[in-house]
């Protein structure tokens, strides 16, 4: 056979395998949407699942544990970057945390959600609740933080830090006033990113901060009471565990269609998420090298 | 006489200290993560072995899972029925996801660079996105009653597991395949050009050729993906603890006995140590994977 | 080791800043014992071929290979040895600044890239901020060029602007010793003439060291010239004495261009 023949072939079933998976990929992620966009509404959204057909006591909890892990997590993985990028770059001690945080990251999210089950909940006492799963979401998202922080702090060039030391300015004054700001884009791209791998995320969950959601009081300020929406020792059911929760024990009748809306609600964040991810850093970009 | 300022202490020499301290105690806190993790995963894991003197042997080679009240007081540990669902439920979804996601690779590096890499590659990642509960879901709800349907049995099963996982590390292999592509230098394509090869002989005997180490890796990242997904497997497979006799007969793998029995056992129980008995496993299997992943990049490194 | 043959002459005028015994040492050792006296308000060249020890040397003097390198040996500023520990690194590195091969501005407005240095060491008020941005820019020739516009962006100034930013960056700080690191090799020769015209401007306040493998540079603007070859300081005597006849024969070769 001719090689004209067969790179014509070669194209063309390349070409059709490609179609055909993008077809279905689009088929699939427009399956989902179509199938629960009709249930989602404003009521849909603000009923409690005790009430009736609504997700708006694990909406708050995924959007509460959210947040708790952004505020945990942040600051470790920009600490541990910044020491790998710039102080310890070479050193003996940096390669050996490399290896860590790779292995981290390797790591099954049910293997964290058993981990932080053990060590929060049965260990330390603290139960299903909102602070064991910000703190085991922590544990979840450490590793892919610190590496796409290190990554946003390596694109800027390391020339800025000596031209920071040779004025004479600290090292870590040239870091959070130079190369920091310059990292920024990339920092907070790979904040919202994680953000959105972190609001879906369920297995690392279930055993931390439980499967139950308890109708909360959004106007009880009190965070101790077991009522309050801020109370962090609450169990505090997810979205994503919900969907979970809900078609594999108790197979209610909505139980379908909550779990299409939902899913609705949980895409729709994520590409929300991602394409803020974007339009930040554009921004950001434009502020810099105005 | 003022003392010379090259001789007395300056608050920068405090922010410098004070900037090490903050960097090194966040590392610090990662590493001991990592340690901690470790430690107490195989702790309460050995403790079958140690406490309950269930032999090592016997739990890695024997096939039953027996405990609790159902089966009459008799208590078997065997984890070789979980372990093979799980290895051959990831081989089946890597060797169904390899080809698509390097035909893929081949078409956004090298066919249509431009369309790809703005609509193709996007789209492939969306899939990255979607949390593993919604495959779980449409794999519960779409894909069983299919299965059902044309290959009988109760659709739930080793072929339900694959698909879904399928589809869910075809975008990781992917995107790692696209990147790996596009590390062969352009050089080589330009020169393989000049001595009149077709696109296909490129793709085929210079980008495929130069960047297979990697290609590997890259799917080697997917296996290690689909090997510890909990979830979503744990909604199609079936969860009872038999050796599949057919790719749709209900099993169980690692991740899903983990899943379903944890919370309905008593910490330092029998069943539940041998369920931590699975999740140390799990953990020596998953850091086993990336070692081989080290071992793969380590040779790049050097050459 | 058979000793090598070197010729140093010592300079006439007060010195400003002088090495004794000053080595350096990486993995392997990259710069043998060295006596260098710097005369003051003067511009020193330091020439060689790549990986003569020249850049080595000059980041010693402020300091910056602390951490990357063993480095032993006196530097004295004046009648201070600043290569001992106890020495305060970021006070010295104001009296002695330091110019890169690359120019490398941060990635910010004019006034942030003048204002930082100063900001985070001193106490000054708006307006003497602002008087003494422009009295720096001007010493570049800057200031016109940029029509007193400080909020641009550096980035957005040609590789030339860029690197006289970088030195009225370092001029802000009023240092005593000027370190060049191949300024000019990264420009092209426009540019680079007016570098240098800045730089013959400039040594009547401070002294200059400069490293370059720019021979004709060296010869237009240095004073003195040192002359380093495989990690070792070979020939240093006043520039026009060096290139008019220079002592050794190795020095000769090489400023004649038969290897480097």
């Amino acid at each position: 056979m001719n090689r004209y023949l067969i790179d014509r072939i070669c194209r063309w079933l390349i070409y059709a395998v490609v179609a055909t998976v993008v077809a279905l990929i689009l088929l699939f992620v427009g399956f989902l949407i179509a199938k629960g966009w009709s249930t989602v509404n404003w009521q849909f959204l603000t009923t409690a699942s005790d009430d009736g057909l609504g997700i708006r006591d694990q909406l708050f909890n995924s959007l509460y544990l959210l947040i708790l892990t952004l505020i945990l997590s942040c600051p470790i993985a920009l600490g541990s970057a910044i020491a790998l990028t710039i102080y310890g770059e070479k050193s003996r001690f940096a390669s050996v945390a490399k290896m860590a945080i790779q292995a981290l990251s390797s790591l099954p999210s049910i293997i964290i959600g058993l981990f932080g089950f053990l060590l929060l909940v049965l260990k330390f006492k603290i139960g299903f609740s909102v602070l064991s799963g910000a703190i085991a979401l922590t544990f979840f998202n450490l590793p892919i933080l610190t590496q796409s922080m290190s990554l946003a702090i390596a694109t800027v060039p390391s020339s800025r830090l000596d031209a920071g030391i040779s004025l004479g300015v600290s090292q870590w004054h040239t870091i959070i006033k130079v190369v920091l700001p310059e990292a920024i884009p990339g920092m907070i791209s790979g904040i919202v990113l994680s953000a959105g791998r972190v609001f879906g995320e369920a297995a690392a969950l279930i055993y931390t901060a439980g499967q139950s959601a308890p109708k909360l009081n959004y106007g009880n300020w009190n965070i101790f009471d077991s009522n309050s929406f801020l109370n962090p020792l609450r169990p505090a059911e997810t979205l994503a565990v919900h969907i979970w929760k809900l078609n594999t024990e108790s197979i209610g009748p909505d139980a379908e269609v909550i779990s299409q809306g939902t899913i609705v609600v949980l895409i729709l964040t994520i590409v929300a998420f991602n394409f803020l991810a974007r339009q930040l850093a554009h921004h950001w970009q434009h502020k810099i090298y105005r | 006489m003022e003392p010379n300022p090259l001789f007395t202490r300056s608050k920068e020499i405090r922010q410098d200290n004070w900037g090490r301290w903050l960097c090194y105690i966040s590392v610090s806190i990662l590493l001991l993560l990592v340690v901690t993790i470790i430690y107490f995963i195989s702790s309460k894991g050995i403790q079958t072995f140690t406490k309950n003197h269930v032999s090592v042997w016997s739990f890695l080679t024997t096939a039953d899972w027996n405990t609790g009240t159902l089966s009459g007081g008799k208590t078997d540990l065997g984890a070789l029925a979980l372990m093979t669902t799980s290895f051959v439920t990831t081989m089946l979804a890597a060797a169904l996801a390899t080809p698509l996601a390097f035909v893929i690779g081949i078409y956004v590096v090298a066919l249509q660079p431009k369309f790809g890499q703005k609509f193709v590659q996007p789209i492939i990642e969306l899939l990255l996105g979607i949390p593993s509960v919604v495959y779980g879901f449409i794999g519960l709800t779409v894909l069983v009653p299919i299965i059902r349907q044309h290959f009988g049995g109760t659709g739930f099963g080793i072929l339900a597991g694959a698909l879904i996982l399928a589809l869910m590390i075809l975008p990781t292999i992917t995107s790692l395949a696209i990147e790996s592509m596009r590390s062969v230098d352009p050089s080589y394509q330009k020169f393989a050009y000049t001595l009149g090869c077709t696109r296909w002989q490129v793709i085929y005997h210079v980008i495929l050729r130069i960047s297979a180490k990697k290609l590997v890796v890259a799917v080697i990242y997917g296996v290690a993906r689909a090997f510890g997904e909990a979830l979503a497997v744990q909604m199609v497979i079936g969860n009872t603890v038999q050796m599949a006799t057919s790719l749709v007969s209900p099993t169980a793998t690692l991740t899903s006995k983990l899943t379903t029995d944890i919370g309905n056992t008593i910490d330092g129980t029998l069943p539940n140590n041998a369920l931590w008995t699975l999740a140390l496993i799990l953990l020596l299997i998953s850091l086993a994977f990336n070692l081989i992943v080290k071992g793969f990049t380590k040779g790049d490194r050097a050459a | 080791m058979a000793p090598v043959a070197t010729y140093l002459q010592t300079p006439t005028e007060p010195i400003a800043i002088q090495t004794e015994d000053l080595t350096v040492t990486y993995d392997q050792q990259a710069l043998w014992p060295t006596n260098l006296q710097f005369p003051q308000h003067a511009i020193t060249a330091l020439i060689g071929p790549s990986g003569s020890g020249k850049s080595t040397f000059l980041r010693c003097l402020n300091r910056m290979n602390d951490g990357l390198a063993k480095v032993e040996g006196k530097i004295m500023l004046g009648e201070v040895d600043v290569n001992r520990p106890e020495i305060n690194v970021y006070r010295l590195r104001q009296q002695i600044g330091m110019l890169f091969q690359q120019p490398n501005p941060f990635a910010r407005s004019i006034r942030f890239n003048l204002s930082f240095g100063v900001m985070e060491h001193q106490h000054i008020s708006r307006a003497a901020l602002q008087e003494k941005m422009q009295t720096a820019l001007e010493m570049v020739d800057l200031w016109s060029e940029i029509e007193g516009d400080l909020s641009r962006n550096a980035l957005q100034l040609s590789g030339g602007q860029q690197q006289r930013l970088c030195l009225a960056r370092t001029l802000m700080l009023t240092p005593d010793v000027l370190l060049l690191d191949e300024p000019a090799s990264a420009l092209d020769p426009i540019a680079t003439a007016k570098i240098e015209a800045n730089l013959l401007k400039l040594k009547q306040n401070y002294t200059i060291i400069i490293v370059t493998h720019n021979l004709e540079q060296a010869a237009r603007i240095s004073d003195y010239t040192a002359f380093f070859y495989e990690g070792k300081l070979r020939e240093f005597d006043r520039t026009k004495q060096m290139f008019i006849k220079p002592h050794l024969q190795l020095t000769n070769d090489y400023l004649s261009g038969n290897f480097g």
